[in-house]
């Protein structure tokens, strides 16, 4: 350890700045890394695959990035995600496109319940997700079955879409994630229920002293978490052509991670949804690589959850708050 | 000689980022002394306190105390208590969900020979304790369900439960109590006095200091002024020192008329907190309001913001009653509230300036739901020159401000919303001298635009000189609304005297009108 103590708070009036760039360079570092050890890394056929994995994780984490940015948390997004591939792939043959509709409204309707439960019930947000968590993952065994239930020729003209790529690198679906990335970023940041979320994590007292909607703000964020989440599910239904009870499963905590390698703190109050796509793609590329280069599959989750301390780590702020999740 | 002294404060300095707050204090207290702090808000002396108790870091010079014949320094706040250092601060600070007597324990449960806690033994000591202060409660009541004279009452008992104390600090601990409560304080402080425990007694009310005190010493503006025996002073002498320089001139701003009635409360209560509260505010116009510790003003403002509900009486603005029932009816009603506390109630800190200033308004700039970025960053500009935030941008966090600075950034955002009312609840606190000149005279322009400006204040130079008419307020009430023909008579101490309700002043629930 360095003798000089401002070595330690150079680190840490750095620590921000590092975040930001740390998942850049990482995850260019590591496609390098990749590439060189299996050239088919770097491949177009790869990159598709990068980014259908990225998609629904995106998703996910920019809906989760809302939440936490008011401070909270949402741990039921990777069951709602289940829930919802489920959903949708026995809908589809009952209802055709009109399926889709229904795992929106259903996404948002989680959404709300779990607003409600935190603002109306006073719930802490860990608590009511946690507890709408076990909720959803039931209903998605129950709706399938406790199996993988698998879409039949007569709904693939429903899901082909998902085939689509355009220029040979970029698929639809990834389209489709970026633009509810934009969406969620320009609520975010250029409506004042958006700015609100941000404001109340940055300081609820405040906001609500000043006359902002503090609840309504808080309803939005977890509106959008949990419609994030069904579209997280939708994707993984349409990339698999299945719907897996348990696909959305690790998701929760890599939507966490994402969120927090792009920037935005556990306390609240501060990131971009924006930079979400950062955290998302080193996700994908250390998966996606892991598996391209064989690492046994049963790593990946020691992998994931040392990043997400790693992460969370570097983006806490010791200074002010003792709290991590309010 | 040397053995005598339990306390040596030696060179003291402290600062946070933009402020001063303590400019190099020396001074050595003894064993069973009873010293005074005094001075005027924001003059440090519960810097002093904090710094003392470990609470906080000293930027320079040393705190040492005896623990017998060694001398330490603490070096937190459980450092302190185990070198014998215990304080009874100024907001009463207890488990309030816990009863007396676990509040009494906490922490330091006595076990019985099975290592389990021994709650019948904790519960008949503490019973014994409060016998002792006269209480007249059972151990086992819960801290919440008291009056708060008896939680005040609570936590200054608390103290005497513990064992090999040294240093006991009373910050304002008469501030909630009646005069029995008050006697049965002093009989406890003359006890420790007794078994040779050194006391740091804060207090505005002189009289009090020159019962009970050995010792007082003068703080101002956080520097050192004196240290004399209190059988060498009398009150003039001591407000002389404490608040008894000319009035400068940054209190002379310009006044002007007053308008047409803005608002008008009548005979509103909350309960605990004040009763029967009665005056008006006029279009330009600054209504002072004062009255010391727990006197209940910054509680009368949050309820005509709509932060408490008021249970009886009447607002009524321009003439209409209106029911507040948030800060963001108060806000649409035209009320804009400046909160004491800035750091907690006002500003997101790790935001910044730019965001701080727009972020109660952003209806106003937006269209369609849409916030427009060129409008945000040109008000920000605007307000940024307008009122001199100094800052290198308007992307600067706000956390990196001076306190002027932020305090100025929570003003422009008040004004974004153009208010007709304007409440100022200490809008100087940790603000330098430079800073607030500057902010006197954004509230002159204030009330030439013909807003009316409610002014809180500690402060007495500042209340005194800058109102119009000044409503003192004691214990929930309003004792006396002085007009501006008879504040310029008066002498800080006259309504020192009518705050602390000790003087002949005629008792007045007037109306002001």
């Amino acid at each position: 350890m360095p003798k000089n103590p401002s070595f330690w708070r150079r680190i840490t009036a750095r620590r921000e700045t590092l975040t930001r760039y740390l998942s850049l360079v990482t995850t260019v570092l590591l496609m390098v890394v990749f590439g060189l050890i299996r050239s088919s890394f770097l491949g177009p056929r790869n990159i598709v695959n990068i980014l259908k994995d990225l998609s629904p994780v995106m998703v996910m984490a920019c809906g989760e990035a809302f939440v936490l940015l008011l401070g909270s948390i949402d741990l039921s997004i990777g069951a709602i995600a289940s829930c919802s591939a489920v959903l949708l792939t026995v809908l589809l043959p009952v209802m055709g496109p009109w399926a889709y509709a229904v795992v929106l409204g259903y996404g948002v309707l989680t959404g709300l319940l779990n607003g409600f439960l935190h603002t109306r019930l006073g719930v802490p947000s860990f608590i009511a997700t946690l507890s709408t968590q076990a909720i959803w993952q039931s209903c998605a065994y129950l709706i399938s079955g406790g199996q993988p239930l698998t879409m039949l020729p007569p709904v693939w003209p429903y899901v082909n879409w998902g085939k689509i790529i355009f220029l040979e690198a970029v698929p639809l679906l990834f389209l489709v994630a970026l633009a509810v990335l934009v969406a969620y970023a320009f609520i975010n940041r250029l409506t004042a229920v958006g700015r609100v979320v941000t404001a109340t994590g940055a300081n609820e007292r405040a906001a609500w002293l000043m006359g902002c909607n503090v609840r309504r703000s808080k309803m939005l964020a977890f509106l959008c978490s949990g419609l994030g989440a069904a579209i997280g599910g939708i994707l993984f239904a349409i990339k698999l052509k299945s719907g897996i009870p348990t696909v959305g499963t690790q998701y929760t905590m890599l939507a966490i991670a994402a969120a927090v390698l792009g920037g935005v703190s556990m306390t609240g109050g501060k990131g971009a949804i924006a930079l979400t796509l950062l955290g998302a793609m080193l996700i994908t590329v250390i998966q996606n690589g892991m598996n391209v280069i064989g690492v046994n599959g049963l790593w990946q989750q020691i992998i994931f959850g040392s990043l997400l301390l790693a992460a969370i780590y570097l983006n806490s702020d010791k200074s002010h708050k003792g709290l991590i999740v309010k | 000689m040397n053995d005598d002294i339990l306390l040596r404060v030696e060179g003291v300095e402290k600062s946070y980022p933009g402020v001063r707050a303590l400019k190099g204090i020396t001074t050595f207290i003894r064993k069973g002394e009873v010293r005074a702090l005094i001075g005027e808000n924001g003059a440090g002396k519960s810097t002093l306190i904090k710094c003392i108790m470990g609470v906080e870091t000293l930027s320079k010079g040393k705190i040492e105390i005896n623990v017998d014949g060694r001398w330490c320094a603490p070096r937190n706040a459980i450092d302190a208590k185990r070198l014998g250092m215990y304080a009874n601060y100024q907001h009463v600070n207890i488990a309030k969900d816990l009863s007396i007597a676990e509040n009494y324990y906490l922490g330091r449960w006595v076990k019985n020979r099975c290592g389990v806690i021994d709650w019948n033994l904790m519960n008949r000591q503490s019973q014994q304790v409060i016998d002792k202060f006269q209480l007249h409660v059972d151990a086992k009541a819960k801290i919440r369900d008291l009056p708060v004279a008896l939680q005040a009452m609570v936590t200054i008992s608390k103290i005497s439960v513990n064992e090999k104390i040294r240093l006991v600090v009373f910050d304002e601990p008469t501030a909630l109590l009646e005069n029995d409560k008050v006697e049965i304080l002093f009989r406890f402080i003359r006890e420790l006095k007794q078994q040779g425990i050194a006391v740091i007694y804060i207090s505005h009310r002189l009289e009090e200091i020159i019962d009970i005190c050995d010792t007082v010493t003068v703080l101002k503006d956080g520097a050192y002024v004196e240290t004399r025996p209190v059988c060498d002073v009398d009150k003039e002498y001591l407000i002389s020192k404490m608040v008894g320089r000319p009035m400068e001139d940054i209190y002379r701003i310009s006044h002007y008329p007053a308008g047409a009635g803005l608002m008008r409360a009548e005979g509103i209560s909350v309960p605990n907190q004040f009763e029967n509260m009665s005056f008006a505010l006029h279009a330009g116009e600054i209504l002072g309001f004062f009255g010391l510790v727990g006197a209940g003003r910054s509680e009368v403002m949050r309820a005509i913001f709509g932060v408490t509900r008021i249970t009886k009486g009447q607002v009524c603005i321009k003439g209409k009653p209106v029911k507040i029932r948030s800060p963001k009816d108060a806000m649409k009603r035209g009320i804009g509230f400046l909160t004491e506390d800035r750091r907690l109630d006002g500003l997101a800190l790790e935001q910044t300036m730019r965001i701080n200033v727009n972020m109660n308004s952003y209806d106003m700039i937006s269209k369609w739901g849409i916030i427009s970025l060129a409008r945000e960053n040109q008000r920000a500009e605007e307000h940024r020159k307008r009122i001199r935030i100094v800052t290198p941008s308007t992307q600067q966090l706000v956390s990196r401000l001076s306190g002027g600075n932020q305090q100025k950034v929570v003003i422009a955002k008040l004004l974004c919303r153009q208010p007709d009312i304007l409440i100022f609840d200490e809008p100087t606190v940790g603000v330098d001298v430079g800073a607030k000149e500057e902010i006197f005279q954004i509230i002159q322009n204030l009330t030439r635009q013909g807003k009316g400006v409610i002014l809180i204040s500690s402060y007495l130079p500042e209340v005194m000189g800058l109102s119009d008419r000044l409503v003192v307020m004691a214990e929930g009430r309003v004792v006396d609304t002085i007009g501006k023909e008879r504040l310029e008579r008066m002498t800080e101490e006259d309504v020192l005297r009518i705050a602390s309700m000790t003087g002949q002043s005629k008792l007045s629930t007037g109306v002001a009108s």
